[in-house]
Order: structure tokens, then C-alpha cells, then sequence
């Protein structure tokens, strides 16, 4: 489904041309779309934070030349707007106390197959710090250093909120399979 | 938990919903920043402008004050030279200058004057001498026709670079609207032609699925290109990093991190690759998305 982003398509966008941009939106759209559900709590969240991502990208582009790939350097800037848009709730001191979500029952399972939708049913019903920390280490890769960085949190909470997160997704896991 | 990690990655890499249509929105915010952007260089070019007129005129309005207070300077000391001098001078130098004033040659007394003004215009215009009052009074009404901007009535030499200075600016402003409307038509041709994707046209395959499993099938990523005269392929992981880099393109990726060493996962690659050919002027660059399944 994706379509190669040609280097013409860019540089048209980086000098601010408007059709440009909509193409390169059309292209990126629901890739980005699915970044921001992702992070945030509902659809309506997740609009804003694409709609900011996208202006946010649009008048930073000057900025990308030579830094890799354009899709990639689009990502950590909806990321980047996403844990803007959520760091306002300040989880992490709500959560970091309760230890009851934290179930180690569920430690070993191990997951055979699960879809999207199924993943994304799931993140709907983890915790807010929970999510997003499994979004920044596991798919998006980020090291505990980067994202105790990103979060203004310790290398160790991060740890520890990554191992409550696995431990609360396959708790949620095991509720949804059986 | 790996698995868990693992699992989640691979599914949502490529998770790309159906998304609301929100490009109004968009094109009305990049609008926006656009214009205040614009605001503000126009400030700076503005308060620029104020900065170098003001500059301008201090380099003008000092040589000319001294100018003007020569010019009155010769009429007076013709008539009344040694009442300059002694005004001007410290009581220290008095007997020595005066014996020189005091020489029936005009002409010596003019240099030694002139010696005098620059001096003195140095120190700022600041003395109460009546000489010099005449000359400051012409000093400020200049700064005053400065302020209003009527150009006509400031002396040649500023007026010849406010020209420039206001010049170049309109240059700019006139050139920029040209490339817009040239940047228009560019657009609509391109969109008539799609021009926008890769055209693969020069360069045969540029694959997007890479499997380096040892099958024997697809273990390298070859691409296959002819009579290039320069080639650089990069391939970098979703998170931006470059995992391989080559000039040869006989040297082909086989799925290891170049910098670590270690297989890479399976899951999204982006390549970007530059190549001229032998009956081309310029680089080329062509971009794929590789999809990397072991």
C-alpha cells in the first residue's frame, strides 16, 4: 500500500509548496494515523496529535535534509507530539505506586498470534504510562536511557514501567484469549 | 518477554488505520505558521533598515558636520583666527600655536586649523565655542530630515545608499514573487504527469522484499542497475539508523548491521539509493521502503 516518497516530492515540500505537502500527507497519513492511536487515549486525541504533527512537520522540514529517511524522521516528531499531548497527566506519579496491576502470574506466557486490532484493544485498556512505554521500547525502539530522557523520568523507573506493562498486557492478553 | 517485544513490533510497524481526513486543517496551520514566519523576517528586514539608515547617517553626518564647520571655520578665521585658536587650544600649546598664527600667511593657518577641527570633531561636536554651534545646528536638522525619510532633502552621499539599500529590497521582493508563480506551473505540470512517484524508468529493479534466510532465493539485496558512473546505496532500520552503506554495487546487503555485525530483524528497511549514469548531469536519488523477512 505504501508508495516510495521520491526525493522531488521533498524538496517540493521542504521550499513549502502546498500540493506538494497534501501529496506527501496523502502518502503518510495513515501510517502517521496509527502512530498517534497508539499513544493517545481516544480518536479524538489522536487527531489533534496528527493534525499538530503534520504542521510541526511541514514547518521543520528545512531541517531534515540529510538526516535518513523522511518517514522515519516524521515518526519521532508524532511521537515527540504525542508524549507532549499526554505527559499533561502526569502518569507516572499516579501510577508508579500501585503495585497491584503489576502481576507476575503472567510473566512467561507467551503470545502465539494476536492482530492489530486485538493489540490495540488491549493498549485501550493498559494505564497511560503502561502504553506508552511499551510503544517507546518495543516498537518504536528507543533505549531506557532515550526514553527516561523523553519522559523526564529515571533509566530505572522506565524499567520497572516496561516490566509492569508486559506483565499488565499479558494479563489483558489471557482475559481477551480465554 | 522478547516475544512479547518481538510480537508487538512486528504487528504495529505496520499498523496504518484508516484516517480521518484532516487536511484543511493542516494546510490552514502550516498557512498560519507560514505567515507569522514571514512577519517576522519582515520585522528584521524592517529594523534592519532603521539600523543601517541610522548607521548611514552617522557616517555621513560626522564628516559633514566637519565640513560645514571648516567651511564656516575659513570665512571666521581669516577674519578672527586667533580667537579659534586660543578657544580651542589648551593654555599649555598657546605661545607656541599663536607665534605660528601669527605668521601673515593665510595659508599656514588654514592647515593648522584643519589638524584642529578633526580633533575636535573626534571629541564628540561638544564644545560651547559659537563656531561650533553653528555647525551642530546643522548637525541636528540633518538627523531630523534623517528621521522623516525624505531622502531628497539628505545630502548626496546618503542618499545614493538608501537608494541601494531600498533597491535591493524590492529586487527580492520582486524575484520571490517571480519563482512563486514559475513554482505554480511547475506543480500543475507535474501533477498532469504524476511526476511525484519514482520513475523507474532508467533503473530496472529497486526490490522491496528481502529475505536473507540462506534459502539461496533473495538472500542479497541486488539491485539491478547498468552503466552507472556513480552509486551509493543506504539502508537504514526504522529507527533512522544506518545499517549499511556501499559504493559498489557489487556489494550487496545481506541483512547484517554493517556497524554491529548482528542479523538484523525482521521488519521495515528504508533504502536510499544516489546513482548518476553515464549519459546523465546529475545524481539521481531513488527511495524504497524494504520489507525484511527472515
Amino acid at each position: 500500500m505504501s508508495q516510495n516518497i521520491s526525493q522531488e516530492l521533498i524538496d517540493k515540500c521542504i521550499q513549502g509548496q502546498a500540493k506538494a505537502q497534501k501529496q506527501l500527507y496523502e502518502f503518510t497519513v495513515r501510517q502517521m494515523y496509527g502512530i498517534c492511536l497508539r499513544y493517545c487515549k481516544n480518536p479524538e486525541d489522536a487527531r489533534d496529535t496528527m493534525q499538530e504533527g503534520y504542521i510541526r512537520v511541514f514547518s521543520k522540514m528545512k531541517q531534515f535534509e540529510g538526516k535518513g529517511v523522511l518517514e522515519a524522521w516524521m515518526r519521532r516528531i508524532f511521537v515527540n507530539c504525542a508524549l507532549e499531548n499526554i505527559r499533561v497527566n502526569k502518569f507516572y506519579t499516579e501510577t508508579s505506586d500501585i503495585s497491584e496491576e503489576y502481576d507476575l502470574g503472567f510473566e512467561n506466557l507467551t503470545i502465539d498470534k494476536i492482530s492489530q486490532k486485538e493489540i490495540m484493544e488491549i493498549f485501550q485498556k493498559l494505564a497511560n504510562g503502561y502504553k506508552t512505554v511499551l510503544n517507546l521500547f518495543a516498537i518504536e525502539g528507543f533505549s531506557h536511557a532515550e526514553i527516561a530522557e523523553m519522559l523526564g523520568i529515571s533509566e530505572g523507573t522506565s524499567k520497572s514501567q516496561l516490566a509492569r506493562a508486559r506483565g499488565a498486557f499479558l494479563k489483558e492478553y489471557n482475559k481477551l484469549k480465554n | 518477554m522478547n516475544n512479547l517485544d518481538n510480537i508487538l513490533k512486528q504487528q504495529m510497524e505496520t499498523f496504518a488505520p484508516d484516517a480521518p481526513n484532516i487536511w484543511a486543517g493542516i494546510e490552514h496551520g502550516v498557512q498560519a505558521n507560514a505567515a507569522a514566519q514571514t512577519a517576522t523576517i519582515t520585522k528584521t528586514i524592517g529594523s534592519k533598515l532603521v539600523i543601517t539608515i541610522a548607521k548611514i547617517a552617522t557616517i555621513v553626518v560626522i564628516p559633514a558636520s566637519v565640513i560645514v564647520y571648516m567651511v564656516s571655520n575659513k570665512k571666521n578665521n581669516i577674519v578672527e583666527s586667533p580667537k579659534v585658536e586660543n578657544s580651542i587650544l589648551s593654555p599649555n600649546h598657546n605661545t607656541e600655536e599663536l607665534k605660528t598664527v601669527e605668521s601673515p600667511k593665510t595659508a599656514t593657518v588654514n592647515t593648522e586649523n584643519k589638524s584642529l577641527i578633526i580633533s575636535e570633531s573626534k571629541r564628540g561636536i561638544s564644545n560651547n565655542n559659537s563656531n561650533l554651534n553653528s555647525s551642530k545646528k546643522i548637525v541636528s536638522e540633518t538627523i531630523i530630515i534623517n528621521k522623516s525619510n525624505t531622502s531628497e532633502q539628505i545630502n548626496k552621499a546618503k542618499n545614493e545608499k538608501v537608494i541601494i539599500v531600498s533597491n535591493e529590497i524590492n529586487k527580492d521582493i520582486s524575484n520571490e514573487e517571480i519563482s512563486e508563480n514559475k513554482e505554480v506551473e511547475i506543480i500543475e505540470e507535474n501533477e498532469a504527469k504524476g511526476d511525484f512517484l519514482n520513475s523507474e524508468n532508467e533503473i530496472r529493479n529497486i526490490p522491496n522484499v528481502f529475505t536473507p534466510n540462506n534459502d539461496g532465493i533473495n538472500d542479497k539485496y541486488v539491485i539491478d542497475l547498468d552503466g552507472e558512473k556513480f552509486y551509493n546505496l543506504k539502508i537504514y532500520n526504522y529507527n533512522n539508523e544506518l545499517v549499511f552503506e556501499s559504493n559498489d554495487k557489487n556489494n550487496n546487503w545481506d541483512g547484517v548491521n554493517y556497524k554491529t555485525g548482528q542479523a538484523c530483524n525482521s521488519g521495515t528497511y528504508y533504502g536510499i539509493l544516489q546513482f548518476k549514469l553515464s549519459n546523465e548531469d546529475k545524481i539521481s536519488t531513488r527511495m524504497t521502503k524494504i520489507k525484511l523477512i527472515r
